[in-house]
C-alpha cells in the first residue's frame, strides 16, 4: 500500500468543500450557540442552583421581615444568613474555579486529563453536592421555623422555642432527617447520572492516549 | 487589540485555515448533522480561546489542538440538543455545504473512523504534514513514540482498507 496515494485521496477530497467566506464565519458566531462541553454544563447547573439558593434566601429574608418583629427578626436573619449564607458562598467558590471552555493552553492529552479531574472533582466527588448538606437541611429547618411562626401567631421566636414540647422537636428531627436523607443522594444521583457516561468516555479516551505512552516504554 | 481587528483576524485566519475543522469534523463523525455541530462548536471554541492565542506560534497548530481537543471532549446526552443547538443556525450557512463524499473517500473515511480517538489525532495531523515535533507538541506525546505510533497506525489501517475492499 502507498500512503501517499490514501494521503493524497484524502487530502484532495477537501478541495470540493464549499468554504465559508468571512461574513458567513462573522454570522456564525453571533449565534448564541450553547456550548457543549462537559465542564460547561456542570457550570450552568451550579448556576442554575445557585441561582435558585439566592432566590430563595431572598424570600425567605423577606418573609423574616414581614412576618416577624424586631428584635426576633434580626436574631432569625442571623441565623439564616448563616446557615444559608455560608453554604451558598462555598458553593460560588466552587463555581467560580469551574472552566467553561476546553484548555486551550497545553496538549490533548494534558487537557483530557485536567478535564477528567474536573469533572472527577466537581461531580464524582461531589464538591457540587456537598454545600446541600448544609444548604438542604438549613433551608428545612428555616422553612419549618417560618410555619411554626405563622402557625402560632407568634413572633416571638425565643417564646416559641420555649414553648415547644419534646414531641414537636422530635417531629422536626424526623423531616429534618428525612427530607435531607432523600434529597441530599438523589441531588447526588442526577447529577452523576447526568456526567457519568461522558466521564467514563473521557477516561477510555485519556488511556488510549497514555497507552500510547506506555506501549512506547515496552517497546523500549 | 480592540474587539473589532480581533475578530477581522480571526475570520481571515479562519477563512484561510477552515479545511481543517472540515477534516476534524468528518474524522470524529458519522452523520452530517453531527458533522455541522461539531464544525460550529470547533468555531465557537476557538474564539473563545482566540484572545489568549500567541502569534509568536504557528497558527494551525494551535488550531488544530483546540479543534481535536472540541472534538473529543464533546459532551453528548443521550437526548441531544442538537435540534436546539441547529435551530439558531440560518439556513444559508448550511446550504450548499458539501459534506458528500465520493465512494472511494468514503471507505477511506470508514476505515479512519475505526480508529481510537488518539489514533485518529495522530494520523489526521500525518495527513497534513506536520512534523513529528508538531505532533508530540499538540498530542501530548514524546516525539520518539510518534513514528512508532504512525507505523502502527497505518498497518492498522490497511488492514481495515483492505476488509472495507479499498482499491489501492
Amino acid at each position: 500500500m502507498n500512503f501517499e496515494d490514501i494521503k493524497h485521496n484524502w487530502n484532495s477530497s477537501f478541495e470540493k468543500e464549499d468554504r465559508l467566506d468571512r461574513e458567513q464565519i462573522k454570522e456564525m458566531l453571533k449565534i448564541k450557540s450553547k456550548s457543549n462541553t462537559a465542564l460547561k454544563k456542570i457550570k450552568n447547573s451550579f448556576k442554575f442552583e445557585l441561582i435558585l439558593g439566592g432566590l430563595l434566601y431572598l424570600l425567605i429574608v423577606i418573609g423574616i421581615f414581614f412576618l416577624i418583629e424586631l428584635p426576633s427578626a434580626l436574631i432569625f436573619f442571623l441565623i439564616v444568613t448563616v446557615l444559608m449564607g455560608i453554604p451558598m458562598l462555598l458553593y460560588y467558590r466552587n463555581f467560580r474555579k469551574i472552566k467553561s471552555t476546553i484548555y486551550t493552553d497545553r496538549s490533548i492529552r494534558q487537557s483530557l486529563a485536567q478535564t477528567v479531574k474536573d469533572i472527577e472533582k466537581f461531580v464524582m466527588i461531589g464538591k457540587g453536592i456537598s454545600f446541600k448538606l448544609f444548604l438542604i437541611p438549613a433551608a428545612t429547618f428555616i422553612g419549618m421555623l417560618m410555619g411554626l411562626i405563622i402557625g402560632t401567631g407568634n413572633t416571638d421566636l425565643i417564646e416559641i422555642f420555649l414553648e415547644l414540647e419534646t414531641r414537636s422537636i422530635v417531629k422536626m428531627i424526623v423531616i429534618l432527617v428525612l427530607f435531607t436523607g432523600i434529597l441530599v443522594p438523589f441531588s447526588r444521583y442526577w447529577f452523576k447520572k447526568k456526567f457519568k457516561h461522558h466521564y467514563d468516555n473521557l477516561r477510555l479516551y485519556l488511556k488510549e492516549f497514555e497507552e500510547s505512552e506506555f506501549n512506547k516504554h515496552q517497546n523500549e | 487589540m480592540n474587539n473589532k481587528n480581533l475578530i477581522k483576524e480571526f475570520t481571515e485566519l479562519i477563512e484561510k485555515n477552515q479545511g481543517i475543522i472540515y477534516k476534524i469534523s468528518r474524522m470524529y463523525c458519522n452523520g452530517k448533522t453531527c458533522r455541522e455541530d461539531l464544525f460550529q462548536e470547533t468555531l465557537l471554541q476557538l474564539w473563545r480561546a482566540f484572545p489568549s492565542y500567541d502569534r509568536n506560534r504557528k497558527f494551525t497548530t494551535w488550531m488544530y489542538r483546540i479543534a481535536i481537543n472540541t472534538a473529543i471532549s464533546q459532551f453528548r446526552e443521550e437526548k441531544s440538543n442538537i435540534v436546539e443547538f441547529r435551530s439558531e443556525v440560518p439556513e444559508r450557512i448550511y446550504e450548499n455545504r458539501n459534506f458528500e463524499e465520493n465512494e472511494h473517500v468514503k471507505v477511506l473515511n470508514q476505515a479512519i473512523r475505526r480508529l481510537n480517538k488518539a489514533e485518529k489525532a495522530i494520523i489526521i495531523l500525518y495527513m497534513d504534514d506536520h512534523t513529528y515535533e508538531d505532533i508530540s507538541e499538540i498530542v501530548g506525546i514524546s516525539t520518539s513514540h510518534v513514528g512508532v505510533k504512525i507505523n502502527r497506525i497505518k498497518k492498522k489501517l490497511q488492514k481495515h482498507l483492505e476488509e472495507l475492499g479499498y482499491e489501492f
